[in-house]
């Protein structure tokens, strides 16, 4: 991967979320296909160890909005669940909030909260607001701050009129929501997010995303979020965590990953009448595609001022947009190991 | 969330008294075709009554749905929580009692009225309070029992096979479907000291005043199978969480 070395963030201390040397393994069986495989089965099996995390390092620090990002298979979700106590480690640290997750206290899981976009932790057969009741009494919130809570995070998800009908019942998105407000209603110190867009149509995508930033911004809780959409992560995290192998491969913003890994500016010029274009391009410039009287060129950062100044003399300048690449084209270019 | 489904509340009510109902029938056309048994009919009408209401206050079938939930994962959401995980657990069965108590009680008055004969259940106040007593230690083993065996799961996954074949284990060395006194003699002594005996047929000894070896070494076993299951309930769940994958997230 090109940004593999590159120096893990982060400073001494204070950390919200601290793994060191973090390995993670599996014992996974395999199966032969087949009616002879499966008998052959019952007489042996082919048992291996997988390593999902090795010897990960990475920190997020109180209030960060962090991204971890990587293709399937990489060790995000294995990360997530190492980090609220579902698993324990195979070898190495991690503490989050000052607690070993795995221990599972009492005292560190009314601290969190986990969201699991394709696990509902409500209770399928009864409504959102029974759950909420249930979870009232496990986290022992006071009664008042809970109706206010409740009346407070669902008019910000849109889900008043659906707290009294069965969760099996309710929309993908409408659950994706109710799940989110259950999840926030003893006011967790750390969020962790997988995959919570997942699903989702796009008004209900954007409801989300701009609800997670605002408890973000509000109440400061730490929010860890994996996706495969890469406009969450774009507009939602300060910072992107790439794992890679179970490794961490990249530790920064979006804005640093993009610039690294697609250094170069894509430009779209925009010619009142068809432009003269020059036999020979400034340097560090090359043509993408040409439509009507539009180009659309790709120029290193450092090139882009001098062709800006020659593209005056190309023809009437009318429209001008100087981007990045966007972070799908990164990721695609990432995961490739371009 | 018992009576979100209607339907099937009503129908594992009637589940629970068709088995003892059934063997009822069984041991009653034995006696009539000439069986020479070491009881009499009334015992047996007493017997049935009682395991009717002893292995539903006894009963947890808590092993299929933990066993499950260890191997899709859904375990995590339980796990999730600053509670036991085990809460669900306890209280759907506690929850389930208390209905099906309430339902079933007033069709055993019903049934001890019609009957002919008075029920030797229905006797001494200090044998009901013993047999209460033997039923509340009962329900306790056979919870924990239901958990070591659905902690297997996560050494094995799929256990579901191996709890159908207990259930059928359970049901005939429990006492349920045959009482333990009609079993051959060459086996009493082992009878006697096998775990199940204390799931069903020792309350209902307690109740009837009819405890091989004694009242007070019966609740010694008792609770000495009490210690071993809850033990070993723990030893697995607590070593087999280790292995938890939390699949499927």
């Amino acid at each position: 991967m090109s940004t593999k070395g590159v120096p893990t963030g982060g400073s001494d201390g204070g950390g919200v979320i601290v793994a060191q040397q973090l390995i993670k393994d599996y014992r996974r069986s395999r199966q032969r296909p087949g009616l002879l495989g499966a008998l052959r089965g019952l007489v042996s099996r082919d048992v291996e160890e997988h390593r999902a995390l090795d010897r990960l390092d990475l920190r997020v620090e109180p209030g960060e909005f962090v991204g971890l990002l990587g293709r399937n298979g990489a060790g995000k979700t294995t990360t997530i669940k190492l980090c609220c106590g579902l698993l324990r480690p195979s070898a190495g640290e991690v503490r989050v909030l000052g607690h070993q997750p795995w221990r599972r206290e009492f005292a560190f899981l009314r601290r969190i909260a986990v969201v699991l976009g394709n696990k509902a932790m409500l209770w399928w057969d009864v409504s959102p607001m029974d759950s909420y009741l249930v979870h009232r009494a496990m986290y022992d919130l006071d009664h008042d701050d809970f109706a206010r809570r409740v009346a407070g995070l669902a008019e910000l998800l849109d889900v008043t009129t659906v707290l009294d009908v069965p969760v099996r019942q309710l929309s993908l998105g409408q659950r994706m929501k109710c799940e989110l407000l259950a999840a926030l209603l003893h006011r967790p110190e750390v969020l962790f997010l997988d995959e919570p867009t997942i699903g989702l149509d796009v008004v209900s995508t954007a409801a989300v995303r701009e609800f997670l930033a605002e408890v973000n911004r509000r109440d400061r809780t730490t929010i860890v979020l994996t996706s495969h959409d890469m406009d969450d992560v774009e507009q939602l995290c300060d910072r992107v965590l790439l794992v890679d192998d179970g490794r961490l491969g990249y530790d920064g913003t979006v804005a640093d990953l993009v610039a690294r890994t697609s250094p170069d500016k894509e430009l779209r010029l925009t010619f009142r009448h068809p432009p003269q274009l020059p036999a020979v391009w400034p340097r560090g410039t090359r043509m993408v595609g040409r439509e009507g009287t539009s180009v659309e060129l790709r120029a290193e950062r450092d090139a882009v001022p001098a062709l800006l100044g020659a593209a005056a003399g190309w023809g009437e300048l009318v429209d001008l947009d100087v981007g990045d690449a966007d972070l799908d084209q990164v990721m695609r270019d990432v995961l490739a190991g371009r | 969330m018992t009576f979100v489904y209607r339907g099937d509340f009503l129908m594992l009510q009637l589940a629970t008294v068709l088995v003892p109902v059934i063997s009822l029938l069984v041991w009653r056309a034995a006696v009539a075709a000439g069986a020479d048994l070491p009881v009499d009919q009334s015992y047996l009408d007493s017997y049935f009554l009682a395991v009717s209401v002893v292995s539903m206050a006894t009963a947890s079938w808590t092993a299929p749905f933990l066993s499950t939930s260890i191997r899709n994962g859904e375990l995590s959401r339980s796990l999730l929580r600053p509670a036991s995980p085990h809460l669900d657990g306890y209280a759907n069965n506690l929850g389930e009692k208390v209905v099906k108590l309430a339902l079933l009680v007033p069709i055993i008055v019903v049934v001890v009225l019609v009957l002919p004969e008075t029920p030797r259940v229905v006797g001494d106040p200090r044998h009901w309070a013993l047999a209460v007593v033997a039923v509340v230690v009962a329900a306790v083993i056979a919870h924990c029992f239901e958990i070591a065996c659905a902690s297997l799961a996560f050494w094995f996954s799929d256990v579901n096979g191996f709890l159908v074949a207990l259930e059928l284990i359970k049901g005939v060395l429990s006492g349920a479907v045959v009482p333990l006194v009609l079993m051959p003699p060459a086996l009493a002594t082992a009878l006697s000291w096998q775990p199940f005996r204390f799931f069903v047929s020792f309350p209902i000894e307690v109740a009837t005043g009819q405890v091989a070896g004694g009242v007070a070494f019966g609740f010694a076993q008792q609770l000495g199978w009490l210690l071993v299951v809850g033990g070993l309930s723990v030893l697995l769940w607590r070593t087999g969480l280790r292995r938890y994958a939390a699949s499927g997230a």
